[in-house]
């Protein structure tokens, strides 16, 4: 069933004619085993067929800030809407499956997408799900009286962006039309070959109009009662930074099949040993977000995966002052703070689960002849231990450049970043590698609350920023965001060559040819060392040895419980 | 009483053979109040075993840095030691050398915990002793300061403090003790409100004494004794309070280190290396029962109740 | 008396107007953003974020909406925690901490004084250095540290109570006694202090030579001597432990109020803040009042009405 979903897949990717994707997920008897469970020791012993199955999990989880997917920000709300809302597809692992709809297509040039629903689809109160209800979703996302902070993923749909920033103010001229009950049609700014994984990665969940407007916008989705679910699980109690009980759906779908742990107790345990001593004493099965000095004591329960987006070191060319602003802009001081601290060191000594990166692209993503990005597109940039050789011919090259005769006459350069106490162990090291390394002596950390912090990066009130990124669909998607005026690029840095290469990847239909043009785009991103990635980060949960198929993946946030078992 | 009953003649009195104003001589050397808590302090064995403690400490925060360097220098490959010859406490989890973070933070937290505790108890006894001698206006006006104060969260205060002193230890010490006058002040204003009506106050009063005179000489050594009580319990609050505030990006800036910072840091990792929690751990329960004792030892001193 | 009560009143409810405004203009002028998350958003993004929830308005008009809305009990709704009211959350959140607060407190008030009191009489003893000494652990073992000990003897490794969480009264036991032990530590401190002077003064003395029996001296002449200096702190006390403590709520995964006091503050979300300031005020402004009526009526030589 595995290889026949994978062979669809492609082929929704390859044929380029008529209805080129139409990947009927089928249900066999045999529930599939969990896909591509990196690290997976929790399903490493055959379940004991004669073992009594427990119809209860308790995990210690991240709690969620509101059930309302218009206004969430985070992904722990998106993991937990993979268990109480439909969508139209969903990832499992790194396949993308049908959910509510059966079918999809797409017309030659890719600009419009057609999605069927399949029969018999109802809401937790016992309507039907339809699709309008998804319209009515799109609606609410790009609405600018609604403000989500979610519009701007939507945005590949055409007029969606204008709609969203009121240049036009008829919905109607919105590329989402639901045809009829069953039957609801994207059309797109310009051709997009992987629509649909927009779509499972950042969640279209039905809403539906009466229910929103009876509960009101403001309230929707603030307790069990404001928000309807269509998932697999609802959930029967919430308590905010606590608790959550879930239960199972059975109007879900595929209830039959999937799914097969009746309830899901939550529990939200901020204290990183309080959780660990939980998971030991067994008061829990799983616990989300393991603290990285416990991977070795935890190692035979460790599941791991990369994901969570990247951290970056961002420079600020403006600076706070002229003169850091003149050495900000020095490309080869950027080069020697690239290459002038080891990456592989400092994240196995930090975060060991994360996975050190000197480019921008997860390794998650799949590059369009089947392997890996990473791996067909090699980027020249620093090497993941550093090169200090080299690191010390660029501050030589800077210094003259700048007519500083040594290190020491280098202007303060503030590196800000916010509280979290693993990235002050982070940046305590890279400035001592700095320090040890090149002499550079002149980097002061300032770690400030979080809201301060981020204020502060917004208004490039900064030198170097420390901050993380989650990372998007596709690798173009992310060049796209960085360049000059994009979604993340607060005018830091620009480059004509790296935007004329996105502009043409961007617009690009044919795959290979997108990947190319993005992959030189990188390049060129990577030589102009604006932003230093340093880590992809990574997530460990804890999971006891009596369950299985506990899956979460990097590519699109979730609970993948679907084929969860408790053996107790 | 019988015995008193005795009946007595002419001859049994006398005329004073001197000038009489000599009967009102004092025979012994006078003894200022401060000589004498001085004298007791010094005759006291706990107060002079727990000085030296204290001193000791001190000079090993001030010395041991000269000769360790390198308490930010990280070495990757030698992270999370336990204590050795090569590192006397051991390596954290970036290889940064335990002994000499542990004196570099002493050398913070004795600064942090001496002032973040003295300061705000000095405007707390002035302010609170204010308010309740005077009550009236004055009463009114800095009980509802303190009212207001209270109800802002410090951390309002202290993060505003911090963008505008930047972040240091004098810049703690002032937003410690902007939080922390108001508790001592209050205390103070209730005891003042108990000894103002008392007879040697009164006594003072009709002398002609003015009432600065009659708070901080009369009243204030009734006083001093709890609060200097208070002074010692207020070290560990202030020590880890900085903690707090380094682990929330307001306090010591980094690389610089401290006791409370170790301890916080130690404390996630207590699990696996306890030596990382209990080393900085011991040092400051060292330190604070040194602190206490002698505190404890002042205030028998200091308060005019206790005299021998 | 009455009048004096009047008065009160009125200047209690100016008190809370200025705390509500000090805070408001306090916390307005904190640099940063309340919509800042760790995840990035793009600038017209933000803009639109702050647009929505009317943060770019002039300062002023903000003030004017937050005091029209306060004047209804209405605290607004959370900036971070979307949809969800302030005033729903104090309610659900408060009696965790109340019941905490109020634990830790019956446990540690009568034991404290006890001690202190012990700790007084037998001065210089073997068991006035254990006490002291108890004291001084008590204070110098902050309380994370404490926490953990506890959690990782009893729970850990003897098994006997639950890691975390807040489900039953076996559930409450841990975090209690953490709260309650610095609390007994501190009163121990004091009250032996207060107990030292009270001793040694002239009425005690008096009493002495009038051949009362030790335990109606201590009773009626000392204990309630040196209660009364603890008076005035009670109120502030009180409200502390009613708001919770965020550490221990923390480490024992208590859904108290605790942790929403400082994580709102940190993530500028204004109403949050706002709201459980306000709250918290009017809670300290009527505890203060009680006490002082309290204490004029405990100790005749001070009087509150004139």
């Amino acid at each position: 069933m595995k290889k026949r979903a994978l062979a669809l897949f492609l082929a929704c990717g390859m044929l380029l004619g008529l209805l080129a994707g139409c990947g009927t997920y089928q249900d066999s008897g045999t529930p599939s085993s969990p896909a591509n469970s990196p690290n997976n020791t929790a399903g490493s012993g055959e379940p004991d067929s004669t073992a009594t199955v427990s119809s209860d999990f308790t995990m210690a989880y991240n709690g969620i800030v509101t059930l309302n997917p218009i206004m969430s920000q985070s992904s722990n709300d998106v993991n937990v809407f993979y268990l109480t809302q439909i969508q139209l597809v969903r990832y499992y692992g790194d396949q993308v499956q049908m959910d509510a709809a059966e079918r999809f297509d797409t017309n030659d040039d890719y600009t419009v997408y057609t999605f069927h629903l399949r029969d018999g689809l109802t809401w937790s109160d016992g309507q039907p799900i339809t699709a309008a209800d998804f319209e009515y979703a799109a609606y609410c996302l790009l609405n600018p009286d609604m403000g989500s902070p979610a519009a701007y993923s939507w945005f590949a749909i055409k007029n969606s962006s204008a709609y969203n920033s009121g240049e036009v103010t008829d919905w109607a001229d919105v590329g989402v039309k639901a045809l009829d009950d069953k039957t609801i049609e994207f059309t797109l700014e310009r051709p997009l070959s992987t629509f649909e994984k927009t779509i499972a990665v950042k969640g279209l969940y039905p809403l539906r109009q009466d229910f929103v407007e009876r509960v009101g916008s403001d309230k929707l989705g603030s307790s069990v009662d404001t928000i309807l679910f269509s998932g697999p699980y609802v959930i029967t109690d919430w308590v905010l930074e606590s608790t959550m009980e879930l239960k199972k759906n059975d109007l879900y779908w595929d209830s039959a099949n999937s799914f097969p742990t009746q309830n899901l107790h939550f529990v939200e345990v901020e204290d990183a040993n309080t959780k660990v001593a939980m998971f030991e004493n067994g008061e829990v099965d799983a616990i989300e977000q393991v603290a990285s000095q416990y991977y070795d004591h935890l190692s035979d329960y460790l599941y791991s995966y990369t994901g969570g987006g990247f951290m970056l070191l961002w420079f600020n060319q403006l600076g706070t002052n002229e003169e850091a602003a003149r050495l900000l802009s020095n490309q080869n001081f950027r080069q020697a703070l690239n290459y002038g601290f080891d990456r592989a060191a400092t994240v196995a000594a930090v975060n060991p689960v994360a996975s050190p990166s000197s480019r921008l692209v997860s390794a998650a993503f799949p590059a369009p002849n089947g392997g890996k990005f990473v791996d067909e597109y090699p980027v020249n940039s620093a090497p993941l231990a550093g090169d200090v050789d080299k690191a010390k011919e660029y501050l030589d090259k800077a210094l003259e450049e700048l007519n500083y005769s040594d290190v020491s006459e280098l202007p303060e350069l503030t590196l800000i970043t916010w509280d979290a106490s693993s990235q002050k162990l982070l940046l305590e090291t890279v400035i001592d590698q700095w320090k040890q390394n090149l002499g550079i002596n002149n980097i002061q950390l300032n770690q400030y609350v979080i809201g301060t912090a981020i204020g502060a990066f917004y208004t490039l009130d900064y030198d170097i920023f420390c901050i993380t990124w989650e990372t998007d669909v596709l690798p173009t998607d992310i060049m796209e965001a960085m360049m000059t005026g994009g979604e993340v690029n607060y005018g830091i840095w620009s480059d004509p060559e790296f935007d004329s290469l996105v502009q043409q990847a961007v617009s690009e239909l044919d795959p290979v040819k997108q990947a190319e043009l993005t992959s030189q785009a990188e390049q060129v991103f990577a030589d102009n060392a604006a932003i230093l990635p340093m880590y992809e980060n990574g997530n460990a949960s804890a999971v006891q040895s009596y369950v299985d198929g506990f899956q979460m993946t990097a590519i699109s946030s979730g609970y993948q419980f679907n084929q969860l078992v408790v053996h107790k | 009483m019988t015995e008193n009953t005795c009946n007595m003649t002419q001859e049994d009195f006398a005329r004073l053979p001197q000038d009489r104003s000599l009967a009102d001589a004092i025979v012994r050397p006078s003894v200022s109040y401060w000589r004498d808590v001085l004298r007791r302090i010094t005759s006291d064995k706990v107060a002079i075993f727990s000085f030296a403690v204290i001193a000791l400490i001190t000079l090993a925060a001030i010395i041991a840095p000269m000769f360790s360097t390198g308490y930010e220098t990280t070495d990757l490959l030698h992270t999370n030691l336990p204590p050795s010859a090569s590192h006397w406490f051991g390596t954290d989890s970036l290889g940064r050398d335990l002994w000499a973070r542990v004196w570099m933070g002493a050398r913070i937290s004795l600064l942090i915990g001496l002032g973040g505790a003295i300061v705000p108890q000095i405007i707390g006894i002035f302010l609170g002793g204010l308010s309740g001698y005077f009550g009236g206006w004055v009463d009114m006006l800095i009980m509802r300061v303190i009212d207001v104060g209270v109800c802002i969260p410090s951390l309002v205060y202290v993060t505003l403090i911090m963008l505008w002193l930047d972040s240091g230890p004098a810049a703690i010490i002032i937003a410690i003790a902007i939080t922390g006058w108001m508790d001592s002040a209050r205390v103070v204003r209730g005891r003042m409100l108990q000894f103002k009506n008392r007879e040697f106050v009164l006594a003072a009063r009709t002398q002609g004494a003015s009432p600065l005179r009659i708070i901080f000489r009369h009243i204030l050594p009734n006083i001093l004794g709890q609060q200097v009580v208070s002074i010692t319990s207020a070290i560990p609050a202030a020590i880890f309070l900085e903690a707090y505030l380094s682990f929330i990006g307001l306090g010591i800036k980094s690389p610089m280190t401290s006791w409370g910072q170790l301890c916080q840091t130690g404390a996630s990792f207590y699990r696996l290396y306890p030596y990382q929690l209990f080393i900085p751990g011991v040092f400051i329960s060292v330190t604070i029962l040194a602190f206490y004792l002698f505190g404890n030892c002042l205030r028998d001193a200091l308060d005019p109740h206790l005299r021998d | 008396m009455k009048k004096y009560i009047l008065k009160r009143l009125v200047i209690s409810v100016i008190t809370i107007w200025l705390i509500a405004t000090c805070s408001f203009f306090l916390l307005h002028a904190l640099p940063g953003n309340p919509f800042a998350t760790q995840k990035l958003m793009s600038q017209e993004m933000l803009d639109k974020m702050m647009a929505y929830y009317g943060l770019d308005r002039p300062p002023l008009e903000q003030y004017l909406t937050f005091m029209k809305n306060l004047l209804h009990g209405d605290f607004g709704y959370s900036l971070k925690y979307v949809g969800q009211s302030v005033n729903g959350i104090i309610a659900q959140t408060f009696p965790v901490s109340a019941q905490l607060g109020l634990q830790s407190y019956a446990l540690s008030f009568p034991v404290g004084i006890f001690f202190g009191i012990t700790a007084a009489r037998k001065r210089g003893k073997p068991i006035d250095y254990t006490l002291v000494a108890f004291s001084v652990l008590g204070v110098s073992v902050p309380v994370f540290i404490l926490a953990s000990l506890l959690q990782y003897v009893f729970a850990i490794k003897l098994g006997v109570l639950p890691v975390a969480q807040w489900k039953s009264f076996a559930y409450t036991i841990l975090p209690t006694v953490t709260l309650a032990i610095g609390t007994i530590a501190g009163k121990t401190r004091t009250m032996r202090t207060l107990m030292l002077e009270v001793i040694s003064e002239d009425y005690v003395k008096t009493a002495k030579a009038k051949g009362l029996s030790s335990a109606r001296i201590v009773w009626s002449h000392q204990i309630r001597n040196a209660i009364i200096p603890m008076i005035p702190s009670l109120g502030m006390e009180i409200v502390s432990i009613l708001m919770g403590s965020f550490v221990v709520e923390q480490i024992f995964a208590v859904p108290g109020i605790g942790a929403y006091f400082v994580n709102s503050v940190q993530s500028l979300d204004y109403t949050m803040t706002l709201g459980l300031t306000v709250f918290f005020g009017v809670f300290v402004v009527s505890a203060n009042f009680i006490i002082d009526l309290i204490y004029g009526l405990v100790d005749p030589r001070i009087r509150v009405t004139k």
